[in-house]
């Protein structure tokens, strides 16, 4: 019984110390960004041939909004001699595919990926491999299809590939949905957070911004030499920031570059998003701890970075298991530890999940981003956290199953909630 | 004169309009270093000082209290806890410890309830996974208290002792995280000063009435509902007003911040 006390009350301590790494870990980034000379993304690159590029739109079912993304596509200022649009719809049964053909009969640069056959392999990974052997073109950007990139957008994104040691660049996403309600209101502080503060704070800092798998661009040839994108792995932008790394590669984050996506507007539809995140990204921890940790081409403040980004959907799986560990040493009599640091646990109920962002560092962001009222829904991120804890757990698990059975992954897509002309469904 | 004026304004660096992409603050880490001074020192060293006298007299008010509405007046006792500080007060009683049958009761209700909030409240999940754990650990409590009653490591005393001595641990804490949280922030003199002072009066206030609600109402109800108050109503919910409280400070500053004369303390790049 003295050993099962002495565990768990190691457990506690560890998690104590977790947070205040990750407390630490932030508040730094707070710091560096509210204060510090930040790090601009090759700004002073205006008169400069542009390379080719591809921009790929993975699509299952989305005739509500393809559209949008294609309108906003075609409206940026990027050469059309050196763009093409590639959409790869990928198994819709709605009318995406004709929306699409419309596009492809009246552009030239349009060129539609259908993937319909029914024993083909579904999914983002496994349709952007397809669609990357279509393009002769070097970079390759890839966008969500609820998003809405600003007219420079193109040029900012490819600009940064001028430098040969540029492996992938990550834009800011902006919610276009933020006041519908609470929950897009917690995510518009929640991505302020983590783009505004956290990516940038990372960026100036020379450590490992990440490449978020939409608003972003990567080197084709970087990935094709090694086969792609894992198709057993559903967050192949996170397996992308690693894998560049390994290489010797860096990622660029250009907070300039900001485009519009459409946030989940309900729980239920959040709470799915959230678990196949959570899977994703716990899938490449598992594969990259060990690759990451004893790396020769990163720094060791790098390697802390990206471990600690490694563990970010771990984290609320730990604080889960803390919170009944304690309830556990509370009944067996242990409560002086248990009281003495329960604050730190409790402070990381108070973060945002994603980028594990706590409270200070979304207000940091919230005065950077000149927000208002959206700051008074700061104490609603502690019920969030109850639920996005819930659902981190499931996709941990689900990963965990993953890793076990080396099943194949599935096309997982987010409901869309407005139609082509921004009104809610 | 007024012309002077006018041109001084007009060159004035208020007038440059700083985009969101990569403005920030002048660093200011003399006002940082004086501000975690004056507020954090001094709210501990009177915490040290004199936080052995407000446990007394806290408990006292508690006594008089359970005098009043079960005519019983319990002993408070003191003991040593921290060596530099005054001996903590506590409470001598032991509280209720429940039956059997109320024991099943309450763990079959909180089963009922954690169903009836996630398949039916489906609508704001968040707050129904929040309250499904609180009843998942009034469940759990009810189930110890069946098979397990006479190992119950607290009685309400030991409870209220250790409510008080952790509660100093956390008043601490509680300053020392709200003082490094708002000299992250770009300041508005003074301003930041109350917002401390207002986060520690709520919180001296907000913990001493859930001190002599939870002792009472502990005592009413019984020792079952000791561990979901602590865990689901206890620290918690301290950082609930604490992030409220500075949600209205962080408004402040971006209020200020936006305004044409603080737009003078951005700087590029």
């Amino acid at each position: 019984m003295e050993l099962v006390i002495a565990i768990m009350k190691g457990y506690f301590v560890v998690t104590v110390i977790v947070m205040i790494c990750y407390a630490i870990r932030h508040y730094i980034f707070s710091y560096n960004r509210m204060f510090y000379k930040q790090k601009v993304s090759y700004r002073d690159i205006y008169d400069s041939e542009y390379p080719k590029i591809a921009v790929l739109i993975p699509m299952h079912n989305e005739e509500l909004v393809v559209e949008n993304v294609l309108e906003s596509l075609l409206k940026c200022d990027y050469d059309r001699d050196k763009m093409e649009i590639i959409p790869i719809n990928d198994h819709s049964d709605d009318k995406t595919g004709e929306i699409l053909d419309k596009y492809s009969e009246k552009y030239n640069f349009v060129k539609v990926l259908h993937r319909n056959e029914p024993d083909q392999l579904r999914g983002k990974p496994v349709g952007l491999n397809e669609a990357m052997e279509l393009t002769d073109a070097e970079i390759i950007i890839v966008f969500d299809a609820d998003y809405r990139p600003s007219v420079n957008m193109l040029k900012k994104l490819a600009t940064a590939f001028k430098d040969p040691q540029v492996g992938a660049v990550m834009g800011r996403v902006i919610p276009i949905n933020a006041n519908a309600n609470k929950l897009t209101t917690l995510l518009n502080l929640e991505r302020t957070g983590g783009y505004q503060v956290d990516q940038q704070a990372r960026y100036n800092l020379g450590l490992i911004p990440q490449y978020g798998g939409t608003v972003g661009g990567f080197r084709k040839e970087l990935l094709l030499e090694n086969g792609g994108f894992d198709t057993k792995i559903l967050a192949e932008d996170t397996e992308l920031t690693y894998r560049m790394y390994l290489k010797g590669y860096t990622v660029v984050y250009d907070n300039s570059a900001e485009c519009y996506e459409e946030a989940p507007e309900t729980w239920t539809v959040r709470g799915k998003q959230i678990r196949r995140w959570s899977r994703g990204h716990n899938e490449v921890m598992f594969k990259y701890f060990w690759k990451f940790l004893f790396c020769n081409n990163i720094s060791i403040l790098q390697k802390i970075d990206g471990i600690m980004l490694l563990f970010i959907y771990f984290v609320p799986v730990l604080l889960f298991i803390a919170l009944f560990d304690s309830v556990g040493l509370f009944f067996l009599g242990e409560m002086n530890i248990v009281g003495t640091w329960m604050a730190f646990i409790a402070l990381g109920f108070y973060n945002a999940w994603g980028n594990f962002a706590p409270f200070y560092e979304i207000s940091a962001g919230a005065i950077l981003d000149g927000l208002k009222k959206e700051v008074y829904a700061l104490p609603l991120l502690s019920f969030s956290f109850y639920f996005y804890m819930w659902y981190i757990m499931r996709g941990f698990f689900d990963a965990l199953i993953d890793v076990f059975t080396s099943r194949n992954v599935t096309w997982a897509k987010t409901k869309r909630f407005k139609n082509k002309e921004g009104e809610a469904k | 004169m007024a012309k002077k004026v006018e041109q001084q304004e007009n060159n004035e660096k208020a007038h440059i309009f700083y985009r969101r992409d990569y403005r920030h603050v002048n660093a200011r880490p003399i006002e940082t270093i004086f501000l975690l001074f004056v507020t954090v020192v001094p709210f501990i060293y009177l915490m040290i000082e004199k936080y052995g006298d407000f446990a007394y007299w806290l408990n006292k008010k508690t006594v008089g209290l359970f005098k009043e509405l079960f005519g019983i007046e319990p002993a408070i006792n003191k003991v040593k806890f921290f060596p530099f500080t005054a001996p903590i007060s506590y409470l001598e009683i032991s509280g209720k410890t429940p039956g059997f049958t109320a024991c099943l009761i309450i763990a079959v209700l909180s089963l009922f309830l954690i169903l009836i909030c996630l398949q039916i409240f489906t609508q704001n999940k968040p707050l129904m996974i929040y309250i499904s754990i609180s009843l998942f650990i009034t469940m759990i409590s009810a189930l110890y208290f069946m098979f397990f009653k006479d190992k119950f490591p607290y009685t309400l005393g030991s409870y209220t002792y250790l409510y008080m001595s952790q509660q100093f641990v956390i008043w601490c804490m509680v300053a020392i995280i709200t003082s490094v949280s708002l000299a992250v922030l770009p300041g508005i003199y003074g301003f930041d000063f109350l917002t401390f002072i207002g986060i520690m009066v709520y919180s001296i206030l907000f913990g001493s009435v859930r001190y002599i609600v939870f002792v009472l109402g502990l005592n009413f109800l019984s020792n079952l509902f000791m561990a979901p108050v602590y865990f689901m109503f206890g620290i918690f919910l301290d950082f609930l007003y604490i992030v409220a409280i500075y949600a209205v400070y962080v408004r402040k500053v971006s209020d200020v911040y936006s305004k044409r004369k603080e737009q003078g303390r951005w700087s590029w790049s």
